[in-house]
């Protein structure tokens, strides 16, 4: 077992965790682990784009970009973290075309924006053109360009290094971050990461659910990681479904269509948005489009022969749009459904796209232990983090933003914090935890397997836990989940061996997951209310009064030793802008 | 690291065969060069050994290599065409395939009524005359 | 990986789109150290991108808002931004496979990208770096590059523009 010795750690190497090396790197001695290679992080997947308020092509500000945040997330975002991000937000966008990004242009040569859903200019009045945005692969440019100047910052990568613990010493009675355990995929090694500051850049969780546009890798591994050391996740109840996914993949189709003008129709070829959002129709957020979908075929104007989807219709749009601004996902149309979106009508439907919630943080990102405390040298940012600056529902482009203006504060801060103090000795045993871990799954002969489970959390996530949502399906979640967790102690895997033994690292995985599904259906059945991404059938409005605050879910211990989950909850902050209806 | 098979051949494309063909029709000519060189050479040891050779090679075996032997030639002309085009004009690895099958075309052209001419001689010695 | 001989993206090819009448063959790419199973080892592929340079070398004072650049300029370097970095282009070369020390198209077509980004001084390095015995002469034109690339991208026409540059010494 190796041990190496770092100021700062980073886990994960997405656009938050390259962002936060970028920075951490040139001030104190960094590492970055990822369970993959960087550039197949899932920022890579990114299309539509990322917003500022550079008023390049019409006339902007960052005020309404933070009006437009708050309102979007139905005013469940903390309001100081959000006029943090959009004031940032000019220099994130400037500071990756300085790296090299190679955004659209406009033919004044400056950097190109276009609407996006939710994006407004004065509180609502109308869209506005504040996404940057490269073709529609925005993530990928994004994900390249940071990959490409860590290269020439010469920024130290772990590859296939999978975090499976964070180590944290008892000092003075305050836990006190140590460092982390790592398993080695090619030799299955553990290592022992000593470190001053660790910072979580893991991602989110979106394959709790058999719809997803998520990647495979997408198994919430940092948030499970801290959950299980006592630290609270905030508001997981918050998912986002994302409208437009291919119908009965969930692959995604960007939000960016709509952007370029892409409609969306029902069976009868009605643009049915007109009737939800009067004023911006199909670019209002995307909670409300995922819920006005559902309705649609719910009441039996769906499409398809059996009626369980709607249409993207780009066939108005010209070709040469099409080609120039949306060839990634004409060519998803064209390769997994075999439609060519300009001249057919696309079958689309919502699909479990982003975590609003995760490991709680300030706006320093350092992540809280309880609704006040810090805990010393622990750091969180992009989907993985909740800051919050997406509350229960996020606005298209401000992930792409997100990540690169808190990645860029932990970066700092964690490497500011490093310089100022020692390294704090490795708990007793460090690596225990983690060999039990992979020991007990490798040699186990129980009889369940791990795809099997896996599926069967997924259906019922899809199935009860998915857009709308009410106390009976919900408590049916909780039934199959609680039972697959039981499941979960008796799961074996075929692979025993040491090298490359993805087996055993998708075992790992699934814990994380149904530990996050679990908080998932827990703190929808708690929120009484029906809120961004959150929508109970059974309380259908907003319920500012009982419910106008974050859930922090604790995993906690009972004297029989049984785990269970304990809610507790967050003040929202509010400076600005007091809760209004959600319009549009 | 183990050293392993390197499994199945590849299927390349049209690409890829036509350098594969570009390599050997080289590789034969050269080696063609090397035995004409060395035959021709026998004029300066004495010309009774040159014609001896010359004439030992008067036979249909030898006249069908020779049809192989322009036929190589000419493929590895032309395509040494089509790489220089590839090479040096700006359009050229776009129209890469459109220019195999021109070189394919000519090749045809030329080779057919090339190769009838080539071994009329040596039906007329084996059959008999055509006319 | 290599499927029926061919290297592809595993994630975008349909099994509808093979001929299911005989069995499918699965292998791992060509060219790169075989650890297990389908996996490669991927370090010598990340090796070579990393020794073009591939990031931006701006010139000049930074500017306090966006660097310029027209549509036109942008566009001309469009293809080579879509790679991913999946090694199929590289693994598919011939000449890859029989000698190691060659950069491959995958690092050509890093390379090709910056050298023709307007904001880029760094294009006097980069053609020196390829100016070697390994780098871009080793090119044959095979093809084999364009055809497996999953994203579309003109590998061989990207490899000629830099053959070019350096011919004429002109970007």
């Amino acid at each position: 077992m190796q041990t190496h010795s770092f100021d700062v750690v980073i886990v994960g190497a997405g656009g938050a965790g390259m962002r936060a090396a970028l920075e951490s790197s040139t001030r104190a001695h960094t590492a970055v682990l990822t369970k993959l290679y960087p550039t197949r992080s899932h920022t890579g997947a990114a299309q539509g784009g990322m917003c500022a308020a550079l008023a390049n092509v019409e006339e902007d500000n960052w005020e309404w970009h933070t009006f437009d945040t708050v309102k979007g997330g139905d005013y469940l975002v903390d309001q100081d973290a959000a006029e943090i991000m959009c004031k940032e937000a000019i220099d994130a966008v400037l500071d990756l075309e300085k790296m090299g990004l190679p955004f659209n242009r406009t033919p004044e040569g400056r950097i190109d924006q276009r609407r996006f859903g939710g994006h407004t200019r004065n509180h609502g009045e109308a869209a506005v053109r504040r996404a940057c945005y490269a073709a529609d692969r925005t993530g990928h440019m994004i994900l390249q360009t940071l990959y490409q100047n860590c290269i020439k910052q010469d920024v130290e990568f772990y590859n296939e290094f999978y975090v499976l613990d964070l180590l944290m010493t008892d000092v003075d009675g305050e836990q006190v971050t140590s460092g982390v355990v790592a398993y080695e995929l090619a030799t299955g090694e553990i290592h022992l990461f000593r470190a001053k500051s660790v910072i979580f850049a893991t991602g989110g969780f979106g394959k709790v659910w058999k719809t997803t546009s998520n990647a495979h890798t997408l198994t919430g591994d940092g948030m499970g990681i801290v959950y299980r050391k006592g630290i609270p996740l905030e508001d997981m109840e918050f998912y986002q479904f994302h409208p437009t996914g291919l119908a009965g993949l969930g692959v995604l189709l960007t939000e960016g269509a709509r952007g370029e003008g892409g409609i969306l129709r029902n069976a009868s070829g009605e643009r049915f948005m007109e009737r939800y959002a009067p004023t911006i129709k199909d670019l209002a957020p995307r909670d409300m489009v995922s819920r006005s979908m559902v309705l649609e075929v719910r009441e039996g104007r769906g499409a398809g022969p059996n009626k369980d989807y709607v249409y993207l219709d780009l066939t108005h749009l010209p070709k040469e749009q099409i080609e120039a601004k949306l060839p990634d996902i004409t060519e998803f149309s064209r390769t997994y459904l075999g439609v060519d979106p300009v001249t057919e009508l696309v079958p689309v439907f919502p699909t479990a796209h982003y975590a609003m919630g995760g490991i709680p943080t300030n706006v320093q990102t350092q992540v809280l232990r309880d609704n006040e405390h810090v805990i010393p040298g622990l750091y969180a940012a992009g989907e993985c983090a909740c800051v919050s600056v997406h509350g229960s529902n996020r606005l298209g482009t401000n992930s792409l933003l997100d990540i690169n203006v808190f990645g860029r504060r932990a970066g700092i801060a964690a490497a500011e914090y490093a310089n100022t103090v020692n390294h704090v000795e490795l708990p007793e045993d460090s690596q225990g935890y983690t060999i039990t871990l992979v020991e007990q799954l490798r040699s186990s002969t129980g009889s369940e397997r791990v795809a099997v489970l896996r599926r069967e959390m997924q259906e019922t996530m899809d199935m009860n836990a998915q857009v709308y949502r009410t106390e009976a399906t919900l408590k049916q979640a909780l039934d199959d989940v609680q039972e697959l967790k039981r499941r979960y102690k008796n799961v074996s895997i075929q692979d025993k061996g040491v090298r490359y033994n993805t087996d055993l690292l998708e075992a790992i995985e699934l814990g994380f997951l149904l530990d996050l599904a679990e908080l998932v259906v827990i703190g929808a059945l708690e929120r009484k209310e029906s809120r961004g991404g959150h929508a109970r059938e059974d309380y259908p409005t907003r319920d500012d009064v009982n419910f106008m605050r974050h859930t922090m879910a604790y995993r906690r211990t009972d004297e029989g030793g049984r785990e269970y989950v304990e809610l507790d909850y967050k003040p929202v902050v509010i400076t600005r802008y007091q809760p209004m209806e959600r319009k549009y | 690291m183990v050293s392993l098979p390197v499994g199945t051949l590849y299927r390349g494309g049209d690409g890829m065969w036509t350098w594969v063909l570009h390599r050997i029709t080289g590789v034969s000519v050269f080696f063609f060069l090397l035995v004409h060189v060395l035959d021709t050479a026998l004029v300066r040891v004495s010309p009774e050994s040159y014609d001896l050779v010359i004439a030992s090679y008067k036979t249909p075996i030898v006249n069908l290599l020779e049809v192989g032997l322009v036929g190589a030639v000419l493929y590895h002309a032309l395509n040494g065409l089509r790489i220089v085009l590839i090479d040096f004009w700006a359009k050229g690895p776009r129209y890469q395939r459109q220019m195999t099958w021109a070189i394919a075309t000519v090749w045809i052209v030329l080779m057919v009524p090339g190769a009838f001419f080539m071994l009329k001689h040596t039906f007329e010695a084996m059959f008999g005359s055509t006319s | 990986m290599r499927i029926n001989g061919r290297n592809r993206l595993a994630c975008k090819s349909l099994v509808k789109d093979l001929d299911i009448s005989k069995p499918i063959t699965v292998e791992a790419i060509k060219g790169l150290p075989l650890e297990k199973d389908l996996v490669v080892d991927m370090d010598p592929f990340f090796a070579a991108y990393r020794s073009v340079l591939p990031f931006l070398i701006p010139a000049g004072h930074e500017p306090s808002k966006d660097r310029l650049q027209s549509a036109e300029e942008r566009a001309r370097f469009d293809d080579t931004t879509k790679c991913i970095l999946c090694a199929c282009c590289t693994t598919s070369c011939p000449v890859y496979w029989t000698d190691d020390q060659y950069f491959g198209p995958a690092a050509i077509v890093a390379a090709n990208r910056f050298i023709f980004d307007s904001r880029d001084a760094g294009s006097e390095q980069r053609l020196e770096i390829l100016n070697a015995k390994e780098g871009v002469w080793r090119c044959r034109t095979t093809f084999n590059c364009t055809d497996a690339c999953p994203r579309g991208i003109e590998v061989t026409k990207a490899i000629q523009e830099v053959k070019r540059a350096l011919i004429f010494r002109r970007v």
